[in-house]
């Protein structure tokens, strides 16, 4: 991989010839950071919550607040400058190759995604700050300003697709394919896997209350989780153009959850705040991944081997998922919960919150109701396929407006 | 007029219900940690969870540390954070300040830990836990975070607009009409469905702020009745046990703190001329019996106190109304019961009054107020200034013989003496002991809390607590005046110094309330003290700004 910076005697010779300062092996910088951004974001949040459940005390220059900051700086700043760059300094050839806004902006799509998220977690904070004078200190992830927030990181992260996109397609949609072109296109579909990893992860962790592994007795879990993951898996996947798209995606959202949670378990904390039921001297680490990928290698060979229109590939897709997605993390969801076996520093099926009591009967026991009988689960499966189709169709359109942009 | 301004102070008083502690919840507490004198001024998190703002002021010690802590009654001493170091005041030595996290709702506290050349020493200072207010959105807040939103919105309906337009056409190409027409559709798609997920957020933001309401503090509401029989006046207060008390199966673990049930002070308005503080006795668990004194006709306001074994303490308020003038009963239902008639010092005119021997006249500078027994009560330091709101005082006051003389105190329920504080318009209120805000007995619950087996506390079945704790009333009621004292006073704990007379086992002729008061307006101080076996009610007006 070659660092070029792009040289610059002149401004008007510079402006010829490049639509960005700075590119690694042709690729502008930009994307490497937004697509780090997105890394950033994922693991900030979850060393954010992991922190809220072993320490509890907050504080706004907390570690985990400071990643999820560079992170939006590092995704909100990286697309301001280059809308700003763009707009006042570039020349007009290149102003032909970017999306103009209210008149006078000329920005790259992805960019402007990235600016929303970035200017939306911006919001949350003073939103936030406010929340906690007035309904209290956090305890749940979920809440107006939090969501705020994580509709910003999943903005940002998603514009972080879209910019990553919008080089893939340049680079699929030229006629050469020389070495030159191929490690372009490889160092793109690492990006883009390693953001769309990021984003699965990011809405699986605004999910966990629904996808829990207690839940995964329940039809809601594959209701929530078909589609909440179907809206985009097939999407990246058609924009990927890989063979196994999915499955490498969904490895990657695998290992990224994973290797964060055995390296969060490492760190030695105590809870700051009382009361303190469960006494912990690590950070606890937030819910084993789910087995994604063996769903998606199904759904990647639908893909690969169908030919048929998006209709039908949309409903084999949602009925391969959700039926995997029972066959596999039914039985794992139970090992995960209930076996001594899971409780360790590999599955982490013994965290606890600082403040539950670790001799709560259901901490690993299913309590009534977190089982949905066989003809109820049935049913609830047949609405997820159906749901699935739907949200299938759409992730699919969507994977082909992903294929085609162009700026 | 007066029916209009009695009903507008019943008004003014249901807006302030949410507070367990009428209109000054922050917590005032003088004691010992160890061998250092301490004050400690705690001002709890209307919110919870939220953060307690934790002032310690040392009395003539030089230390090396000072932590603080938060302790659940529920979790105990395991239960706990460990503590964190206050910081010393720059400028102000031996004062300390620090913050403390109330995460849950409940009975708490914060544990001060004192370390110096004379070792090391604890105290903790008992904490109701409770969210009480309801905040708005600051205009400034709200302006920028609606001109972010407006910017959100607007950029959001470009975006999409953008993504089915400009995005999709080949560089360099200009951007067909097609192109144009869809950016259009686009952005008008866009608006609708960004104005449906506000509109969404904000019906959740609202019903956020409804499940936040119904879990607020909703202070214990009572019926007050009044009867007469046989020549008594027996006052009923019975408790709220409907659907909407959030405290009714906790009723039977109320406990008694300095050997009471229930504190209970009574006061007329608009006035609040006539005074009594009495003591109800437990019918059942949810029903209580006084028996009042010769009060004058009027409406009254009720603060009934009551602690529960948590330690959570609370003011249960009510208003009842005397018909006609009342005849002190022969028959005293509590013997530390007592009343006053209080009149204005600076009244030009001889009022007339009914019940002389029970009326004195408002404490002025110097002169104090003059007790029947020709003894008076003065307040140390006492000017015409008035005083300020937020800063912490030491109320002292000095008890003279008809000669000037220091007159000793008895112990009136086990301490120095007692004040009420009362604002003019009845929002606020305060029960004060020499050792602060806090109720004694929920200091002595904590303390014993903290030596015992740790993990979650188990309350004993209702019935079964209950009637221990009849049985601790009835045996105390055997015991002679000064054999309840000293048993009250080992009870909570106190120091056995003579020289202080604040809390000692022995009293000087001087009592002293640490107070801070909370906001300003008109007040009045009502101080009961002890001598020769009878109780005295002094009254002081004072105005803080």
């Amino acid at each position: 991989m070659s660092l070029t910076i792009s040289p610059s005697l002149t401004l008007p010779q510079y402006k010829e010839k490049h639509t960005s300062r700075v590119s690694i092996a042709g690729i502008p910088l930009y994307t490497f950071a937004v697509s780090l951004a997105s890394v950033f974001t994922v693991i900030g949040i979850m060393w954010d919550i992991s922190w809220h459940t072993t320490i509890g005390r907050d504080a706004f220059l907390s570690p985990p607040h400071l990643l999820i900051y560079l992170g939006a700086i590092f995704g909100g700043l990286f697309s301001g400058i280059q809308v700003l760059w763009n707009t006042f300094a570039a020349p007009a050839e290149t102003k032909k190759t970017l999306v103009k806004i209210w008149g006078f902006f000329y920005s790259s799509l992805g960019a402007l995604f990235c600016i929303w998220g970035a200017v939306a977690m911006l919001t949350s904070a003073p939103f936030d700050d406010w929340w906690h004078n007035a309904y209290g200190l956090d305890v749940v992830i979920i809440s107006p300003p939090h969501s705020l927030l994580g509709l910003g990181m999943l903005f940002l992260q998603f514009g972080a697709c879209v910019s990553i996109s919008k080089y893939l397609n340049k680079v699929h949609n030229v006629s050469e394919d020389n070495a030159y072109r191929q490690r372009q296109r490889k160092i793109l579909r690492i990006l883009f896997v390693i953001t769309a990893a990021s984003l699965l992860s990011m809405l699986c962790i605004f999910a966990t209350d629904y996808i829990d592994r207690r839940e995964q007795h329940t039809a809601g879990f594959y209701q929530i989780a078909t589609i909440v993951l179907l809206l985009f898996l097939p999407a990246f996947g058609r924009e990927l153009r890989m063979k196994y798209g999915m499955t490498i995606i969904t490895i990657t959202y695998f290992f990224i959850i994973a290797i964060t949670n055995w390296i969060l378990q490492l760190a030695p904390a105590v809870p700051k705040l009382g009361p303190i039921l469960n006494p912990v001297t690590h950070l606890q680490s937030l819910q084993f991944p789910l087995l994604l990928f063996i769903p998606a290698f199904a759904m990647d060979v639908v893909m690969y081997k169908s030919k048929s229109n998006d209709w039908v590939k949309a409903a084999m897709l949602s009925a391969i998922f959700v039926l995997l997605l029972l066959a596999v993390q039914y039985p794992f969801s139970q090992f995960l919960f209930t076996s001594p076996m899971a409780r360790n520093w590999f599955f982490g099926s013994e965290s606890w919150y600082y403040g539950a009591s670790p001799d709560w009967q259901y901490r690993y026991n299913y309590q009534p109701g977190e089982v949905t009988n066989l003809p109820s689960l049935l049913r609830g499966l047949g609405i997820a396929i159906l749901a699935g189709f739907f949200i299938c169709r759409l992730s699919l359109r969507w994977g082909t407006w992903l294929k085609s942009i162009q700026r | 007029m007066r029916k209009i301004l009695c009903l507008v102070i019943i008004f003014l008083l249901r807006l302030q219900m949410l507070q367990a502690h009428v209109g000054s919840p922050d917590v005032v507490m003088q004691g010992n940690a160890g061998p250092y004198k301490v004050l400690i001024s705690v001002k709890p998190p209307d919110v919870i969870p939220g953060v307690a703002n934790v002032v310690v002021y040392l009395q003539g010690s030089t230390v090396s540390a000072v932590t603080l802590r938060a302790v659940y009654y529920r979790t105990g001493d395991e239960g706990a954070p460990e503590a964190d170091e206050m910081k010393q005041v720059a400028g102000q030595p031996g004062q300390y300040t620090g913050q403390t996290w109330f995460m849950n709702g409940g009975s708490s506290s914060v544990q001060i830990k004192v370390t110096g050349s004379q070792g090391s020493g604890e105290i903790i200072v008992p904490v109701v836990a409770i969210s009480t207010a309801k905040k708005d959105l600051p205009p400034a807040t709200g302006y920028v975070l609606a001109a972010l939103g407006i910017f959100l919105f607007w950029l959001m309906i470009t975006i999409i607009g953008a993504s089915v337009s400009d995005a999709l056409t080949r560089s360099g190409e200009p951007i067909s009409g097609r192109r144009k027409k869809m950016r259009i559709a686009g952005t008008l798609v866009a608006a609708l469905l960004t104005s449906l997920v506000v509109y969404g957020g904000n019906a959740w933001w609202q019903s956020w702020a409804n499940n936040y309401t119904r879990f607020m503090y909703q202070p214990t509401q009572a019926n007050s009745s009044v009867a007469h029989l046989n020549g008594i006046n027996q006052l009923t207060f019975q408790l709220d046990t409907g659907s909407a008390s959030q405290r009714k199966t906790s009723f039977s673990y109320i406990v008694p703190d300095h050997g009471k049930m229930m504190h209970m002070f009574v006061v007329r308005i608009p006035n609040m001329d006539a005074f009594a503080h009495l003591h109800p006795q437990r019918v059942d668990s949810a029903k209580y019996r006084t028996i009042l004194p010769g009060l004058p006709k009027g409406k009254y306001l009720v603060f009934a106190d009551v602690v529960y074994g948590s330690g959570f303490t609370e003011t249960i308020k009510d208003t009842f109304d005397i018909s006609t003038n009342l005849t002190d009963s022969l028959k005293k239902l509590d013997p530390d019961d007592a009343y006053a008639f209080a009149i204005p010092n600076d009244l030009v005119d001889n009022p007339q009054v009914s019940d002389a021997e029970n009326t004195i006249i408002c404490g002025k500078p110097g002169t104090g107020v003059k007790f029947k027994d020709g003894s008076s009560l003065v307040w140390q330091g006492m000017t015409n200034d008035p005083l300020e709101s937020g800063k912490l005082y030491a109320l002292s006051f000095a008890v003279l013989t008809p000669d000037k003389q220091p007159a000793k105190l008895d112990s009136y329920l086990g301490m120095a003496g007692h004040a009420a504080i009362i604002r003019n318009d009845g929002n606020v209120y305060m029960h004060l002991h020499p050792a602060g805000t806090l109720s004694m007995a929920a200091e002595t619950n904590f303390v014993k809390r903290l030596a015992e087996p740790q993990g979650e506390f188990k309350y004993a079945d209702p019935k079964v607590f209950r009637d221990s704790v009849d049985n601790i009333l009835r045996n105390l009621s055997l015991l002679s005046d000064s054999a309840r004292q000293i048993f009250l006073m080992q009870q909570m704990a106190m120091p056995t110094d003579s020289t202080g007379g604040m809390h000692g086992m022995s009293h000087t002729n001087m009592v002293e309330f640490p107070y801070s008061f909370p906001s300003p307006g008109q007040y009045r101080i009502w101080v009961q003290v002890k001598r020769n076996g009878q109780v005295f009610t002094a009254a002081f007006d004072k105005v803080v700004k």
